[in-house]
């Protein structure tokens, strides 16, 4: 918690801007953004990752609501993904409780760079 | 079969999405895989992290690693900027964006990769002496 204490309020905010665009564009991503821009600003990666979920929790709401006025809204599909994905958020924020702040860096840095790889030859 | 993938994405992705290591990716490759039209995959992807991020955040918080004051300034920033995507989705085209942004991530992804272990560690100190 210390390290959250640096950060501005604005540069938190161009954080959440510009992981909300990517997210309204791309409907993904805006965490591979806001994650970075908080680091920079002084946060671990533990807060970042964390801080990063709702702060697109957020975003995702606002998106979501944008789609729905679109005419997409797969609601069937979702529910047969979800009980596995609340399973998986929890076992994913007991990790990250526990994570040490390099590794997942790491991991996340290798993560960016699988998804780029894909999505740039797709 | 198709029961025990579904199983294991929807897992993954929350796990991932929980971690805010890009489960809207993991996510994204199922769906498409699975077939589904992009649009759609979009927003079944954002459908799905609501929840999930709900669940991570309320552990999150317990686990002491959220600012709530912060939060609020981000999420205001970030709604604006969604709004503002999902404009630009009917003017861009999506090839070139999907490109670029690919190529950002992939950047972003080799700095945090390479990142160095000690000048965190120095930074970490020198913060704790400050305060």
């Amino acid at each position: 918690m210390k390290a959250m204490k640096n950060i501005s309020k604005t540069f938190a905010a161009a954080a959440g801007f510009a992981g909300g665009v990517l997210n309204g564009i791309f409907g993904a991503g805006g965490g591979s953004v806001t994650v970075p821009v908080l680091e920079a600003g002084g946060a671990d990666a533990r807060t970042s990752h964390a801080m990063s979920v709702a702060v697109m929790f957020c975003v995702s709401a606002v998106t979501v609501f944008g789609c729905i006025i679109k005419g997409n809204a797969p609601f069937a599909e979702v529910r047969e993904l979800l009980p596995a994905g609340i399973a998986g958020a929890a076992a994913g924020a007991l990790i990250l409780r526990r994570a040490d702040n390099s590794v997942l860096r790491r991991i996340f840095g290798a993560l960016l760079i699988w998804c780029g790889g894909r999505l740039f030859f797709a | 079969m198709n029961g025990f993938i579904t199983l294991a994405a929807g897992f993954t992705a929350g796990l991932c999405a929980a971690m805010g290591l890009g489960g809207g990716f993991v996510l994204m490759i199922y769906l498409s895989w699975a077939g589904m039209a992009p649009a759609d995959a979009k927003a079944a992807n954002l459908l799905f992290f609501i929840p999930v991020a709900l669940v991570s955040m309320v552990m999150n918080h317990r686990s002491g690693l959220t600012d709530w004051h912060i939060v609020p300034y981000a999420a205001a920033a970030g709604s604006i900027g969604a709004v503002i995507g999902l404009l630009l989705t009917d003017v861009l085209p999506t090839d070139i964006m999907q490109k670029v942004f690919a190529a950002l991530l992939a950047a972003v992804g080799a700095r945090e990769m390479f990142h160095r272990k000690r000048r965190d560690l120095e930074r970490e100190k020198r913060e704790n002496f400050e305060i």
